[in-house]
């Protein structure tokens, strides 16, 4: 029996079994070239990873799969997001999971999975609170290994990734970021569809509402334009749009991929002197 | 921590017993810690190797025999003991240590090879002729998001 074991060890890779996830290990070369530094990210379709943009300011960043270092062919960031798309012009992922307009709610069970080319990190979390720009505060401490890991959910979804430490400030101390994927799904997904962010001009300029305005989270409308279709459509400078379809939204670019993408009417939720109404935004 | 706590708490962890606190601090010494990380890795592979393993099924006569022996009355040789004596010569004994220690040494090269790095894999051998990677994770920094205005 123990000759059985030993041998079914010998002709097994021990590393196989860690790579069959879409948890993927991104690296980038030290300054003096003594060691690589590295990062998790996620695979999200054969040719496209998410990471963190903080992470890909130098140009020889690579995803590492197993010893071999593959280099992206080109990029598209996100900074408002913290995020970055490295995509290859080859299939290179043959495990991926594509995000979907879902946030975790607090205390649900989470699972991070940190790719690193040494093992998989899979550590047990949940979200303890929501922070005011839609990223959740997770039950972590502030560990470097879990930078840029994606986390799923119970049903094995993909619902984010780790962005950073957050100091909440009422004594519990440091404990990391997640951005859920509800923040950068439109993003990711007129990536994929190369779309582009070409729209016809929908005749606004938009901002994130934080909390520091004291209003409600959403998009704050700072210009409308005269005889556009958000003037047409009844949209008004300073409205936070809140919904759409009624999902939370917090970035401009959210509503800005969804114009693109919608092939129906979209119901937005504005929030006007405290009153909130609803706006249609018929389909183009 | 010591490499010989880190190495209990391995097993802990593996087995579903250790607490959250135990698996962070062990979390944070496999960072720093390449044989640690080795050691986990292995006892890994071999957890989930034992587990893939198939039970063995009962030899398809074993009911004929047992009825045979039943009606002959003879309930002392049982098929293993005679199967004992047939093993206990020195000559099977022998035959059967070699592959083991061929088995081993196989082991023990494949561990003594990734430690220099020319091998990364027991089923994917490919030659790196680089020496042996070091690799340092990314630090941690704060949580922000810049509010920049956009026109579309």
């Amino acid at each position: 029996m123990l000759n059985l074991i030993l041998i079914s060890l010998l002709f097994s890779s021990p590393f196989s079994s860690f790579t069959n996830t879409s948890a993927i290990s991104v690296g980038r070369n030290s300054g003096n070239g003594d060691f690589i530094e590295i990062c998790s990210g996620v695979a999200i379709s054969p040719n496209h990873a998410v990471t963190l943009f903080a992470f890909t300011n130098q140009n020889d960043v690579f995803v590492i799969e197993k010893d071999s270092r593959i280099f992206p062919d080109s990029t598209v960031s996100f900074r408002d997001m913290g995020l970055v798309m490295l995509i290859f012009n080859e299939e290179v992922f043959s495990k991926f999971e594509q995000p979907r307009n879902i946030s975790p709610p607090n205390g649900a069970a989470l699972l991070i999975l940190a790719n690193h080319p040494t093992g998989l990190s899979a550590i047990r979390s949940f979200p303890m609170e929501h922070l005011d720009d839609g990223a959740l505060l997770l039950a972590s401490p502030p560990a470097s290994e879990l930078m840029g890991a994606p986390v799923f959910d119970a049903y094995d979804r993909l619902a984010g990734i780790v962005t950073g430490s957050y100091d909440p400030g009422d004594g519990r101390g440091e404990l990391m970021a997640l951005l859920p994927c509800n923040l950068w799904y439109y993003w990711a997904e007129s990536v994929l569809d190369e779309a582009g962010l070409n729209t016809k001009q929908f005749g606004v300029t938009a901002m994130p509402a934080t909390s520091g305005l004291s209003v409600a989270q959403g998009i704050l409308l700072l210009d409308v334009e005269a005889n556009s279709i958000a003037s047409d459509c009844g949209l008004l400078e300073g409205d936070i749009i809140t919904k759409i379809n009624n999902s939370r939204v917090y970035h401009p670019e959210a509503l800005k991929t969804t114009i693109l993408n919608s092939t129906e009417d979209l119901s937005l939720t504005v929030e006007r002197n405290s009153a909130e109404i609803e706006i249609i935004i018929p389909v183009r | 921590m010591k490499c010989s706590e880190a190495k209990i708490l391995i097993d802990y962890v593996l087995d579903g017993e250790a607490s959250y606190n135990e698996e962070q601090t062990l979390r944070f010494h496999l960072n720093g810690c390449s044989d640690c990380r080795r050691v986990m890795l292995m006892n890994k592979a071999i957890s989930k190797n034992v587990k893939e393993l198939h039970e063995p099924s009962p030899p398809e006569d074993l009911m004929d025999m047992v009825k045979a022996r039943l009606k002959s009355g003879n309930y002392n040789k049982t098929p293993l003991q005679q199967k004992k004596r047939f093993l206990s010569s020195n000559r099977w004994r022998i035959a059967a240590v070699i592959p083991f220690a061929a088995t081993l040494f196989f082991i023990y090269q494949t561990i003594q090879n990734e430690h220099s790095g020319s091998t990364y894999t027991t089923s994917h051998i490919e030659e790196i002729s680089t020496p042996e990677i070091q690799y340092a994770p990314a630090p941690v920094v704060a949580y922000s998001r810049p509010s920049s205005v956009s026109t579309f």
